[in-house]
């Protein structure tokens, strides 16, 4: 599946926030975007049409987001679509933890729109494994084929194994950004294996020989000492 | 906290003062009604034996005096030694008898068949003067000495155990109030700020999408500016609702167990990850002992308190400088957290102000400090002691002593 077949309903009854939300999905790539201003509006169109993601604002003027979502999941109007709570009151998150509604994400608002893209995205990758088609990320001499897994190096094409490609993709989703060795680890080793950071350490090496021109001085793949790493931005 | 001890004080030395006075009006006033009322008024033995004369073998009082008896509506006898009536007046029929010793030992004590009688040694014999019925309480008091003296301290005892009543009502009384008020006070700061909340998405969505469609270098700025100023006023928004949360006990938090090193990995890669301006530099320290220390504590009470302190260095020091984390154990294996800058630091007198218990800093200085007063309200709440000092070469350093 891609961006653009993503079919995504906000539910919110604060119809500026719902054109701001659908204006930024837009510009991201995420063309079919849906609104609903209250519970009811929203069955209508969950009848209507099958949803892959739902944004959904806990404070709505008929009724409580929270009852909505569990009574949606019971009557399995949602497919089993990811849903991502938006709500204006930071304990609505600790009640939501607490009811252990299953909820894919829950963000507070107000919320920064690089913040709702990046979670949205996390989600859509987690549930539909949507991969970056035809992603490609070039580094100086370097190009790598996010989809195929590759790395061009001077002309020479060689495979990234799965590890460090994983490694790289939450790097290159970040980049810019300093990811640390533990949130690194846990995406790696999600069961949370052992040995975890002597072989984030081994994992990270080879996948600069193969990326960085100089694999000892490396330009892009940066080490920031005792917290993780990070994937330099184009300068 | 000085200002309201003072006026505790106050409070309590008034209700005292206002009790004392209130049983003294009491007393008074039983007393001048207890005065004020006619008192039992008895013709007096004096003039009646005065008046009193033999004629033809028997007593005889004079006319005037006569008189004043019966206007007084009362009796008198005179008793001889053998209990026989010598002479008497006004006396009712069922009162003419010879008495005996019994009879004469109860009414002096009591009630002669329900007529209250005085009764008086006199040179002719025993003068009884009685007045009418149910007009007169009559009763005699005998008390044990050691009764009467302990009585004194019963009564003090009495009197501290009214004050201590009207102290601790009214407390409790006001206590509750001031409890309902103030969820009252949290319920309205979390219901403002969720009214705050949407319409500042409303602006960073809008903030963002400027930035986005726009080539102009400064516009862009301008947009990035209104971003800054907008995570400024969540931040604030944030503080507001947790610090009223903390402050009056209605928020429910919970401890855990948090591995501190990957914790302050976390909290410190966020804020570099916001910040990215090559003027801050920030550095983590700690032991590799420390790297698997778990400690308890609520995780995100611990990083709105850390945030707050690494963002109130740079917002103060708005030119670059040096952020420093520290985690180490001292000899008795606490473990200690400090949080430094080497920026301008603080005057004197806001230091000080930092480390008083209370968080009351705000009035006087001008600054209000939110974001140091939830710093302290967290590790209060954690029973952390918490110290801010002055770094060598300037700037402010935060010491916690996570137990």
């Amino acid at each position: 599946m891609d961006k653009s077949e993503c079919r995504i309903l906000t539910v919110d009854d604060e119809k500026e926030l719902t054109d701001i939300v659908t204006e930024l999905l837009k510009r991201e790539g995420y063309s079919r975007v849906d609104v609903a201003a209250g519970c009811g509006e929203a069955e209508g169109k969950l009848r209507e049409h099958r949803y892959d993601l739902v944004l959904l604002d806990v404070m709505l003027p008929d009724g409580n987001g929270f009852d909505f979502y569990a009574r949606m999941k019971e009557t399995g109007m949602l497919y089993d679509a990811p849903v991502i709570f938006l709500s204006a009151r930071d304990e609505d998150t600790a009640r939501l933890k607490g009811l252990g509604l299953g909820a894919d994400d829950y963000i507070t608002k107000p919320f920064l729109p690089q913040e709702l893209l990046l979670r949205i995205g996390a989600v859509l990758r987690r549930t539909y494994h949507l991969e970056e088609k035809g992603q490609s990320v070039r580094l100086g001499q370097t190009l790598v084929l996010l989809d195929a897994g590759t790395v061009t190096q001077n002309g020479k094409e060689t495979a990234l194994t799965a590890k460090e490609l994983a490694l790289f993709g939450i790097l290159f989703r970040n980049r810019g950004k300093i990811v640390t060795t533990d949130a690194l680890c846990d995406a790696l080793w999600p069961d949370g294996s052992f040995g975890l950071e002597s072989s984030l350490i081994v994992h990270m090496r080879h996948l600069r020989e193969k990326v960085e021109a100089d694999p000892s001085k490396p330009r892009y793949l940066i080490t920031v000492r005792g917290l993780g790493y990070k994937l330099e931005k184009e300068s | 906290m000085k200002r309201k001890m003072g006026k505790r004080l106050q409070l309590f030395a008034g209700i005292v003062l206002m009790t004392i006075l209130l049983l003294f009006m009491d007393l008074l006033i039983c007393g001048i009604v207890v005065f004020k009322s006619n008192s039992v008024d008895y013709q007096g033995p004096q003039e009646i034996v005065t008046h009193l004369s033999m004629k033809n073998g028997s007593y005889q009082l004079d006319e005037k005096e006569t008189e004043s008896l019966l206007q007084h509506r009362q009796f008198a006898m005179l008793l001889s030694e053998d209990g026989d009536i010598l002479w008497s007046e006004a006396l009712p029929e069922e009162l003419r008898k010879t008495y005996t010793l019994q009879d004469i030992a109860k009414f002096t004590r009591y009630y002669l068949e329900d007529y209250p009688v005085r009764t008086y040694i006199v040179d002719q014999g025993l003068l009884v003067i009685g007045g009418p019925k149910d007009q007169v309480w009559k009763y005699t008091f005998e008390f044990d000495v050691t009764l009467m003296q302990n009585l004194l301290k019963i009564l003090l005892l009495l009197l501290l155990s009214n004050i201590v009543v009207l102290v601790a009502v009214p407390t409790w009384i006001q206590k509750r109030r001031a409890k309902q008020k103030e969820e009252e006070r949290t319920e309205w700061i979390a219901g403002v700020s969720h009214d705050i909340r949407t319409p500042l998405a409303i602006v960073l969505g809008n903030a963002e999408i400027i930035a986005g469609s726009t080539k102009e270098a400064e516009v862009r700025q301008r947009a990035k500016a209104i971003e800054t100023q907008g995570i400024r006023l969540r931040r604030l928004v944030e503080n507001l609702n947790l610090s009223s949360k903390l402050e009056f006990g209605s928020g429910k938090f919970e401890k855990k167990k948090v591995k501190i090193s990957r914790f302050l990995r976390k909290t410190l890669t966020e804020i570099m990850n916001q910040t990215e301006d090559e003027r801050y530099q920030f550095s983590l320290e700690m032991d590799g002992s420390l790297q698997d220390l778990e400690l308890w504590f609520n995780e995100d009470l611990v990083e709105r308190a850390v945030m707050n302190l690494l963002h109130n260095a740079i917002r103060h020091n708005p030119n670059g400088c040096r952020i420093d984390m520290r985690l180490y154990q001292d000899q008795k294996d606490r473990t200690i957290l400090e949080i430094g800058d080497n920026g301008k630091g603080v005057s004197k007198e806001f230091l000080n102000r930092l480390n008083r218990r209370s968080y009351e800093w705000e009035s006087s200085t001008g600054q209000h400090g939110l974001g140091l007063k939830i710093v302290k309200q967290v590790a209060d709440w954690h029973r952390w002691n918490i110290s801010f000092t002055e770094n060598e070469g300037g700037g402010l350093v935060c010491t916690m002593r996570m137990r």
